[in-house]
């Protein structure tokens, strides 16, 4: 009997591993066959195998964002459709934010996976389809006040049937797109990898059986949700208040506030978030979907990495909302920046909270905005018509035990940046600096990260841009005595300009931060800063030799050594801040 | 003491516990080998050590080829020069801002990697090429004086002995004239001190990537100049006067000069030996289709050859998020061998690797201390390995302690010694198997297509596992499986690999321009195998590297052998789109196909040597008897041969244990054993 | 005692049922249970109970 478990212990490690790397398998190929950069070089997708109960039993580690909502997004698709709708060879796409997805450009595709007959389970994956209509090229509508201003919405349709394309869908979709050809290359990278994903999965089930790998991994769930329970109940019990606000919403000029009450019960977490305010006009507003992945990736942040991620490890986790509130926005209201920004303030909640009852594995904020950046034209050189969606990195929170890394992917996503020979190659910008910003970190013990600042040149007649930030006016938090990160900020240079000014400077945007349809013309430059990340422990207890390196490196600046640090013998006037003992007196 | 002076073509392979060394006379065929500890801090004296301990007379060995894994090392250890890396004015934080994603989705305990260079030494120029490759600000002369000065200020106090220029400037892989300029520039201020730069070591797109493999050229280059130094050195005073090689990653080997000049195609020189033998070897048997499974005391290493070819790729990660791009052999390590740990994690699965307990203390059973299982243990208590006769006998292990560890660790499992021994080798099976999945059908091979050429000190013993995991019906295992890398070094031809970045469409694709790039590659290519001193008719391929437009990624398409011409294009246009269909589930005919790369390879074919053949006959006593457990707990009565003793021809039914001095052959019950022409023995199931 | 029930609507109506507790949409079947001859809505028993055990007690009274 004792030789039978072991068997099983082992072959569940086993099992788990190959469910991963078929979801593995399934990114790479996206990657290597899509056509948009935020797809290959972004890699802003997921990948998932579902069992027929719309249980997640594997995942392979791209983009976490969509991790959590494809929980919804996967099982929302069978219970609407129901497990008979199914034939082999279907293939269904999924974008509603109210029917479990997150925001609309990310696009879901399903396949059934057949065994002896019937479903066994499903692979899918999620990607961020960079173009798909509505008010705004680029489909990230900062101004808008309804979905239906943010693009083309799916509920779940088949796009194939028994291996047929279902062309009048495929019509419908592409002639709402702006670039129907790039949607097109990209849909196809998410199917083909499908078809991979089926191949691998059969594989497997021909080897296991069908009941055996259903057993298999139905203890794989349990095993998970075992495990994030032990880790649960290691936080001591109680509840942690915290709350942090989005700047505006792009549409009125007020801030939107997310409040959380964090109740740890033993092993269980009650994520309350219906203190938060009304949903907003404009579309900061998160899905319950982006609520609930949020809240999940914020205590997976403090817990082992080792726990297999599936479902199991949700079920601990649970979310309270109130429909119609800026966590769980009700139709018609716009969700698209909900899922880029809300996202990680969401999950900074969540950690702040967190942090008052385990600081050791707490972060401070981070910058916290994707800094989306839209843009589209003609290309003067193909006379081809483009759009991109662009991001860039932010600083990340310092921790217990080191600085925050600099420019980096917001803590919601996993994606890259664009190389500056790709951006330049594809579109017609020239960059004229791309570098991290000195002084943006928060001070403290440890330093936030900092934040990046790129400079476009506008290179053909005319370009569009749109943008969706936020931090801009409010800042990154430190946490016990750290201190805050910079801000970010975009701006604009007409051609003939000397400075660069806010775009509700120079365009009359409502909002510095969230606007669309702006058209620049040849020689404009923009700048956009990204937010740096919040400091750790009081900046008087950083190490000398940490404050003399980040000077040396240039992380620093002089000013800002003496002023935040207390760093170095004061020739001027200037008041001391509170520190400990002094060790060296460089000069700087 | 050898009497006879022979014509020795040597192989010297550097390991992490021995220092290896193969010489094969090229008239006879004869083989001499010897083995030497390997000692991490001076390698250059193990080398000295292994080439005395073979006893072949100086004036005997006609050309000695090394691996090396100084290059390596030196980078993992971050033990390299101090670098000044020139760029692009504006973009001097590229290295440091990377590409902005992590290596954990749920992790604060995860931070970036640091380049191997200080943030301060990264300088920037005034200059501006765009994406065309036209110069869009000059370089003036004005601005690099200002460079020279605060490179000499980044420089002040290191000599030239540790100190290296790395030059990376954007879009130099379409106009590297810029580039040039400043290297000349650089070389005149600063004599004596290294430069690299990224046109010629890594010309290709993406800022962040180039910059990174420049800099890990610049960092080792020193090191490596004294390395080459110090073996040169050691050779004369041997009394060798042979010219002498370094291996690449790409499985070739380069005079020590060339080699030393780019430093960063020598990161696989310890590992690329491996699969030349086992290629070798699966020739001899006839096998064009092979998966080479290297497993040795800390790692393995599987590889691919396809139709006699073997596989490459274009990036290599130091470590996470830290990438060097040159051509690599296809090889996927993984920390599994015999001194991998058992382990359980906190969620109570167990663990095989990465971390291995090396050589000393090195396994339980081996009595130095060693107080954590490893596969070495597994493999004692399950009666694979028989602990009189390891290493030939030089080394006596212990089974009994190796039973108390393991039933140590099975005590935590809920199992008994011999279940949970069973158990470690089943995971570092598993393991393995993982990485032939990765090399094979996660490239769209079949690994049943395959036979598995299993070689190192303990891949003859896991072969069996491995090959009924994956299906695979032929395992080869070659003589002396634990040289077969220092084998592979011996054996290696020269090659020379050439890429230029283009930006070319279908649509309006000038055939004329691609076939002179080819050419110019062409020319470049085999003028450089003629510099080394190859002087027979060089092999030569092609390729081009493609994409549908709009995607990102490209394919290396070969063109066909011969002369290319303006057929050959559009054939592998064609080829293009029946490689994306068998890759991916589909093509887009019609579509526009995208001409990233021209790539030209140059391979100077070495003789290969007539090896000695095993005699004839049927017979074979086995030595021994011994109880071995396959599976289920449950010991089987086993004939246990000594590999000399088995003539060509011979065959056997599992279960059986072959045992020779440098591994272990373990025959599972059901395939059969034959012992080929050449003492390659052959499992089949 | 709840019971399971199927969302009436018509595929082609916009109407969203909402749990109680959690607040999310619910694509097709729901846990009713009466209480103050009100219906209240719900994922499953699973978020009927956390209303009940959480929010009834902690946040309601409050």
């Amino acid at each position: 009997m004792t030789a039978m478990k072991r068997i099983d212990s082992v072959t569940l490690s086993v099992i788990n591993n190959a469910l991963v790397n078929i979801c593995r398998e399934m990114g790479t190929a996206m990657m290597r066959t899509s056509y948009s950069p935020i797809f290959n070089e972004g890699l802003d997708f997921s990948c998932v195998i579902f069992n027929r109960r719309g249980d997640m039993i594997g995942q392979a580690e791209f983009c976490p964002t969509m991790l959590g909502s494809a929980q919804y997004a996967v099982s929302w698709t069978i219970e609407e459709l129901g497990l008979d709708s199914f034939e082999p060879g279907d293939v269904v796409v999924h974008n509603d934010p109210y029917r479990g997805q997150c925001h609309m450009p990310e696009h879901m595709v399903l396949r059934p996976v057949f065994f002896d007959g019937e479903i066994w389970g499903f692979v899918a994956n999620i990607a961020h389809v960079g173009e798909i209509g509505g008010m705004a090229p680029g489909s990230f509508a900062a101004d808008a006040t309804e979905v239906y201003q943010e693009g083309l919405r799916l509920p779940p349709v088949k796009l194939i049937s028994r291996g047929e394309y279902v062309r009048d869908v495929w019509k419908i979709i592409l002639s709402n797109h702006r670039t129907p050809k790039t949607s097109w290359g990209d849909l196809h990278a998410m199917i083909g990898s499908l078809g991979i994903a089926e191949t691998r999965l059969t594989g497997l089930l021909e080897r296991y059986g069908g009941h055996y790998l259903t057993e298999a991994s139905d203890r794989l769930l349990k095993y998970s949700e075992r495990w994030m329970r032990e880790e649960i109940r290691a936080i001591p019990n109680g509840e942690y208040r915290a709350s942090d606000c989005m700047e505006d919403d792009g549409v009125t000029d007020q801030p939107v506030w997310i409040r959380l009450r964090l109740v740890v019960r033993d092993d269980e977490v009650i994520a309350d978030w219906t203190d938060s305010d009304p949903q907003a006009k404009g579309p900061v507003n998160a899905t319950f979907v982006v609520t609930a992945a949020a809240s999940y990736s914020g205590l997976l942040h403090v817990t082992s990495n080792d726990i297999p991620r599936n479902s199991g490890c949700y079920r601990p986790i649970r979310v309270v909302t109130k429909p119609g509130s800026v966590v769980n926005v009700r139709h018609p209201g716009p969700s698209v920046g909900g899922n880029t920004e809300t996202h990680p303030h969401i999950q900074n909640v969540v950690v702040a909270a967190l942090s008052q009852a385990i600081p050791d594995r707490a972060a401070a904020a981070e910058g916290a905005s994707g800094c989306n950046f839209l843009f589209a034209g003609v290309h003067p050189g193909t006379g081809e018509y483009y759009t991109n969606y662009h991001i860039d990195g932010s600083g990340w929170g310092a921790t217990a035990f080191h600085d925050g890394d600099s420019a980096m992917c917001p803590e919601n996503g996993n994606c890259r940046n664009t190389p500056v020979e790709v951006l330049e190659t594809k579109f017609p910008w020239r960059t004229l600096e791309y570098r991290l910003r000195p002084d943006s970190g928060g001070p403290g013990r440890y330093r936030g990260g900092l934040g990046s600042s790129r400079i476009l040149r506008v290179l053909a007649p005319e370009i569009t841009v749109n943008a969706l930030m936020d931090r801009t006016k409010t800042r990154a938090w430190g946490l016990f005595g750290g201190g805050e990160g910079g801000y970010g900020g975009i701006f604009v240079k007409k051609r003939g300009d000397t400075q660069f000014r806010t775009f509700s400077e120079a365009f009359g945007t409502v909002s510095d931060s969230k606007f669309t349809r702006v058209v620049l013309r040849e020689g404009d430059e923009v700048m956009i800063h990204s937010p740096g990340g919040g400091g750790y422990g009081p900046a008087a207890e950083r190490s000398m030799e940490a404050i003399a390196d980040d000077l040396r490196q240039g992380w620093i600046s002089g000013k800002a050594a003496r002023e935040l640090y207390g760093h170095g013998r004061r020739r001027n006037r200037g008041t001391r801040t509170k520190r400990g003992p002094r060790t060296g007196t460089g000069r700087h | 003491m050898k009497s006879s002076v022979g014509e020795f073509r040597c192989g010297i392979d550097t390991g992490g516990t021995f220092t290896d060394f193969v010489g094969v006379d090229e008239a006879s065929g004869e083989l001499v080998a010897s083995k030497w500890p390997s000692s991490a801090e001076n390698p250059v004296e193990s080398i000295v050590g292994v080439v005395r301990q073979s006893g072949l007379p100086p004036e005997s060995i006609r050309f000695l080829i090394l691996g090396t894994t100084v290059a390596t090392n030196a980078l993992l250890q971050r033990r390299g020069a101090r670098v000044v890396y020139v760029t692009t004015k504006g973009f001097e934080d590229v290295l440091y801002i990377q590409r902005m994603n992590r290596r954990y989705h749920y992790s604060y305990e995860w931070t970036k990697p640091l380049p191997f260079v200080e943030r301060r030494n990264c300088l920037g120029v005034q200059e501006r090429v765009g994406p065309a490759g036209e110069v869009v600000a000059p370089l003036e002369a004005s601005d690099m004086e200002r460079l020279a000065g605060m490179v000499a200020e980044r420089l002040d106090g290191h000599g030239a002995k540790d100190s290296a220029i790395a030059v990376s400037l954007l879009f130099s892989y379409l106009n590297p004239e810029h580039e040039i300029r400043l290297k000349e520039f650089l070389q005149a201020r600063f004599p004596g001190v290294a430069v690299s730069v990224s046109h010629e070591v890594a010309p290709i797109w993406r800022e962040y990537e180039r910059g990174s493999t420049v800099v890990a050229d610049a960092f080792v280059k020193p090191l490596l100049h004294r390395y080459v130094h110090s073996v040169r050195t050691s050779l004369k005073r041997l009394g060798l006067r042979c010219p002498w090689a370094i291996m690449k990653s790409n499985g070739g080997h380069a005079s020590a000069t060339v080699a030393e000049g780019q430093p960063v195609n020598l990161l696989l020189s310890g590992q690329s030996g491996g699969i030349i033998g086992g290629r070798f070897f699966g020739h001899l048997a006839g096998e064009r289709n092979l998966i080479t499974v290297d497993m040795g005391g800390t790692s393995c290493d599987v590889g691919v050859v396809r139709g006699g070819a073997l596989s490459y790729i274009t990036n290599y990660e130091v470590e996470w998020g830290l990438p060097v791009s040159a051509p690599f052999v296809d090889l996927t390590a993984i920390g599994a061998g015999g001194g991998s740990i058992a382990w359980i994690d906190k969620g109570g699965f167990l663990r095989v690797g990465p971390q291995s307990a090396g050589a000393v203390p090195g396994p339980i059973c081996y009595g130095r201390g060693g107080s954590e299982v490893t596969v070495t243990d597994a493999n004692l208590v399950l009666g694979r390995l028989n602990p009189d006769y390891f290493l030939g006998g030089r080394m006596n292990l212990d089974p009994a302690k190796a039973t108390e560890g393991l039933a140590d660790l099975g005590s935590r499992l809920g199992i008994d010694a011999v279940a949970a021994a069973e158990a470690v080798v089943e995971m570092a099976n598993e393991n393995m198997a993982n990485a032939i999945r990765l090399v094979s059908i996660e490239r769209g091979l079949d690994p049943r297509d395959f036979s598995l050429v299993a070689f190192g000190g303990a891949g003859p013993l896991h072969a069996g596992g491995i090959s009924e995991k994956m299906g695979m019906a032929r395992i080869l295992i070659p003589p002396y499986p634990g040289l077969c890398s220092a084998f592979g070094a011996a054996l290696a031809d020269y090659q020379v690999d050439k890429v230029w970045s283009t930006n070319y469409r279908s649509d309006s694709l000038d055939a004329g321009r691609v076939l002179g790039q080819l050419r110019d590659l062409e020319s470049d290519a085999c003028e450089e195998l003629r510099a080394e001193g190859f002087s027979l008719e060089p092999e030569v391929r092609r390729s081009i590297s493609m994409r549908y437009a709009g995607q990102n990624y490209e394919h290396d398409v070969p063109l066909g052998q011969g002369e290319p011409n303006a057929e050959s294009i559009q054939q592998a246009f064609a080829e293009f789109h029946r490689l994306h269909e068998q890759l991916y589930g589909y093509s887009i005919s019609g579509e526009v196909i995208e001409l990233i790369r021209v790539n030209v390879t140059a391979i100077g074919r070495t003789r290969k040597p007539q090896l000695k053949a095993p005699p004839n006959g049927r017979a074979a006593r086995p030595r021994s008897r011994r109880p071995v457990c396959f599976e289920g707990s449950e010991f089987v009565d086993c004939p246990v041969y000594r590999r000399d003793d088995l003539p060509a021809g011979f065959t056997l039914e599992g279960p059986a244990v072959i045992e020779e001095v440098d591994s272990t052959i373990l025959l599972h019950p059901g395939p059969t054993l034959r012992v080929g022409r050449h003492g390659v023995i052959l499992i089949r199931s | 005692m709840g019971a399971w029930r199927r969302n009436p609507a018509q595929w082609y109506e916009q109407t969203m049922v909402y749990c109680e507790l959690c607040g999310r949409v619910i694509p097709k079947n729901f846990w009713v249970v009466e209480e103050d001859s009100r219906e209240l809505i719900f994922c499953d028993p699973d978020c009927e109970q956390l209303y009940r055990d959480y929010w009834v007690q902690t946040r309601r009274q409050a």
